[in-house]
């Protein structure tokens, strides 16, 4: 049985609570934390120990949430979400064959770089 | 930020990543070498592992110009973005300096739900201004005009210099108010 924190809801708990409220302030509000931190949660990355209690006080949530086991949730790290959130630099219509070219192109880069098959390092 | 302030700031990171690279001022930076100081994977189709190699060809095509890159947020990684090897290199290189703008100034994309088999985000229009410009100022700062146009050179030149193209160039010189030399 392997520990985890499940760095995704509590980015999706910081995003949902920061709502359309800038970064800087939100990140003044919570309190020695910088935006670009606060911003790199919220896509999902661990943050330090003493940032993580503080985002812990500000969502009023105690930290115990967010530790899971494997076992709970079978693996859910190498989970490919069934609909990824992208920022796509592209024409605002897409024929279809791109578009599903495109979908089937993000979900394998997704796949890999939860395997390690891509290093943070190009 | 007040407007002034943000572009003295963008002005300033521009100055400030080079420096962080050992570059001078006015030197290129090519977006592939920022975005590995960043650790962020720059990655065209084929370089995608297990990745069907009909679909790569189909969307790395000259022909298929409809999309220039795609930025995917993963959990407990850095971004990574995957790009169109197809396009001019002028063009590639404002499209990756756009991208690294969005990250590096934190903006938070509004889902959008489309049509689409995945969730295509967009900016809201004032970051995407800010991207522009912060973007713009990493291709070819200030500085560089400035040297630039102390040597007489001309608008293709400095394109090349800077990795940018032309319109690129013109659109750095009516932001920051310089001028080049008149030919006589």
């Amino acid at each position: 049985m392997t520990s985890y924190v499940d760095s995704q809801q509590l980015a999706s708990m910081v995003r949902t609570k920061r709502g359309e409220a800038g970064l800087r302030q939100i990140a003044q509000e919570i309190g020695n934390i910088s935006p670009s931190t606060l911003s790199r949660v919220e896509n999902g990355k661990l943050p330090d120990m003493d940032t993580f209690l503080r985002l812990c006080d500000w969502l009023e949530v105690d930290p115990a949430h967010f530790f899971k086991n494997t076992h709970e949730a079978d693996n859910p790290q190498l989970d490919t979400p069934e609909l990824i959130e992208v920022h796509l630099r592209a024409d605002r219509e897409l024929d279809p064959e791109t578009a599903n070219a495109l979908a089937t192109m993000v979900k394998a880069a997704y796949r890999a770089v939860r395997a390690g098959k891509i290093p943070q390092t190009s | 930020m007040k407007n002034l302030d943000f572009r003295q700031w963008c002005e300033s990171e521009a100055v400030h990543w080079r420096r962080k690279l050992g570059l001078y001022a006015y030197d290129p930076l090519p977006a592939d070498r920022l975005a590995a100081y960043l650790h962020i994977p720059l990655l065209s189709p084929d370089a995608i592992p297990d990745f069907d190699a009909t679909v790569i060809m189909a969307l790395s095509a000259a022909g298929n110009s409809g999309w220039s890159a795609v930025t995917i947020p993963v959990p407990d990684h850095s971004p990574i973005i995957i790009y169109n090897p197809g396009h001019a290199a002028a063009r590639h290189e404002a499209n990756m300096m756009h991208e690294l703008a969005h990250l590096l100034l934190g903006h938070k994309p509004i889902s959008i739900q489309t049509d689409m088999p995945i969730l295509r985000q967009s900016y809201r229009p004032e970051d995407e201004e800010q991207a522009t410009f912060l973007g713009g100022c990493l291709q070819v700062t200030r500085s560089g005009l400035d040297w630039a146009i102390g040597k007489g050179m001309e608008r293709e030149a400095i394109a090349r210099h800077f990795g940018a193209s032309e319109e690129m160039v013109q659109y750095r010189l009516n932001m920051t108010g310089r001028l080049l030399a008149v030919r006589r």
